[in-house]
């Protein structure tokens, strides 16, 4: 018999063992871990799309949906950037390096990097939103020939709940204008202070009806985001959000993460704005 | 217009402030203002100090900020390009709220309020157009104090 970790890494069911590699603090109560695969015909079979989200499995504790945070061209090990938040997530926090833990994925769906072709780009993430958008942006810069005026507007508490911020450097050097505010600073802090719509609002666009927006971050952030980009002359089907929603199987079966008609575990997370519009605001859902 | 500031009506309509306005209206608006330049860290007003002018954020970055005893400068917002500053010499009694500091080169295009106030008492389409446009600015101003206000990157669990 095929011993499970060999199997097809597509089985949605089989949780393939992975190995902390590498554990640092991204921030305050905030983390990233690489993982890596312990079978290499797993690891070389594995793939994901920017946006797409692994179920982490702790033995004895439970499993909990992560977003992958790395770059998409990267082989040799996968990261997750996570809040402490949950029994499973301050568990994971505490691990060693070298700890095995099982992680099936990816699953969901995937930031529209192929539709952003040839046309100007916004991203805009909240707090620990940027994780999610991490992949796309490193796709977006592999292949920056591709695209048109590139902007990354990041949103955070405190300067030093950033995430990546040694990153940033290297983005802007690559193409990628990077837009920083925070809500809250001393007089220290050099950079924006305010909302990220209020960048958005006076972000130079050159063809607002053909740029295409992408925002992870708080539901109210991305609501209010995604009016401002509307009313800069964005078409609302070039916009996308990614929900949050309480995942459990990541197959859409268990029903925990409906909302509306859809699954976010399955249909989502990422959204085409129009496609949720009339639900977004409905209570409760 | 201000002659010795030739480009004034030039960065005056490049500025989404006045967008829609028509060039008869703008060259009014030349007639009270004036271009300001400012160096980074130089302060644009005081908290508590009264001012007549209003500005436009032509290029460059204002920070807005607030005295607190035991705190110091407590900043709370950056204003960038085509946005509004020191609305009180327009609409209020002239005291500014805050501290507006330069935090790059910036130019400004700084209009009298009292002169403002004449225009759009003769001219009143212009006097609806220019009190709507800061309704907008105060009304975009509220939300985003109201978003700060909510913390909404506190309660953050994570995203998949």
């Amino acid at each position: 018999m095929k011993p499970a970790a060999t199997a097809h890494p597509h089985n949605p069911w089989l949780a393939h063992a992975v190995r902390i590699a590498h554990t640092e603090t991204a921030a305050p109560g905030v983390f990233t871990c690489d993982l890596v695969f312990e079978d290499p015909l797993t690891a070389a079979e594995y793939s994901f799309s920017p946006g797409q989200f692994n179920m982490l499995y702790l033995p004895g504790l439970g499993e909990i949906a992560i977003s992958i945070s790395s770059d998409p061209d990267q082989r040799d090990s996968i990261s997750h950037t996570i809040r402490e938040a949950g029994n499973v997530t301050r568990a994971l926090a505490q691990l060693p390096v070298g700890t095995s833990l099982g992680l099936r994925g990816p699953f969901g769906s995937s930031w529209p990097t192929e539709d952003c072709v040839g046309r100007d780009v916004v991203l805009v993430a909240g707090g620990i939103g940027l994780a999610p958008l991490r992949p796309a942006v490193c796709h977006l810069l592999a292949n920056r020939e591709r695209y048109g005026e590139l902007n990354l507007i990041i949103g955070a508490r405190e300067p030093f709940g950033l995430l990546y911020p040694l990153e940033y450097d290297a983005w802007r050097a690559h193409g990628l204008n990077v837009h920083v505010t925070v809500d809250r600073a001393n007089s220290d802090w050099h950079g924006a202070i305010g909302m990220v719509t209020n960048v958005l609002d006076r972000l130079w666009l050159r063809h607002a009806e053909n740029t295409l927006l992408m925002t992870c971050g708080p539901e109210v952030m991305m609501w209010y985001s995604v009016q401002m980009a509307i009313s800069r002359g964005l078409n609302p089907k070039s916009l996308y959000v990614s929900l949050e929603r309480n995942m459990n199987c990541a197959i859409g079966l268990c029903g925990h993460c409906q909302f509306g008609p859809q699954f976010l575990c399955k249909d989502g997370p990422i959204f085409r704005y129009d496609r949720v519009a009339s639900i977004l605001k409905v209570d409760d859902l | 217009m201000n002659t010795d500031q030739p480009d004034l009506l030039k960065q005056l309509s490049a500025t989404r402030f006045v967008e829609g306005i028509s060039t008869d209206h703008l060259q009014c608006l030349c007639r009270a203002s004036r271009l300001l330049k400012l160096p980074a860290g130089a302060k644009l007003f005081q908290e508590g100090s009264i001012e007549d002018e209003v500005f436009v954020i032509s290029s460059g970055h204002i920070r807005l900020s607030m005295n607190v005893p035991g705190r110091g400068d407590v900043p709370f917002l950056t204003t960038g390009p085509g946005e509004l500053v020191g609305w009180s010499g327009l609409i209020g009694d002239g005291r500014m709220t805050a501290t507006a500091t330069a935090i790059e080169d910036t130019i400004l295009i700084a209009m009298s309020g009292k002169r403002l106030q004449e225009l759009c008492d003769c001219e009143k389409e212009l006097g609806y157009v220019l009190l709507q446009r800061v309704a907008q600015v105060l009304s975009q101003r509220l939300l985003s104090t109201r978003l700060q206000l909510m913390d909404l990157f506190s309660g953050e669990k994570g995203y998949t």
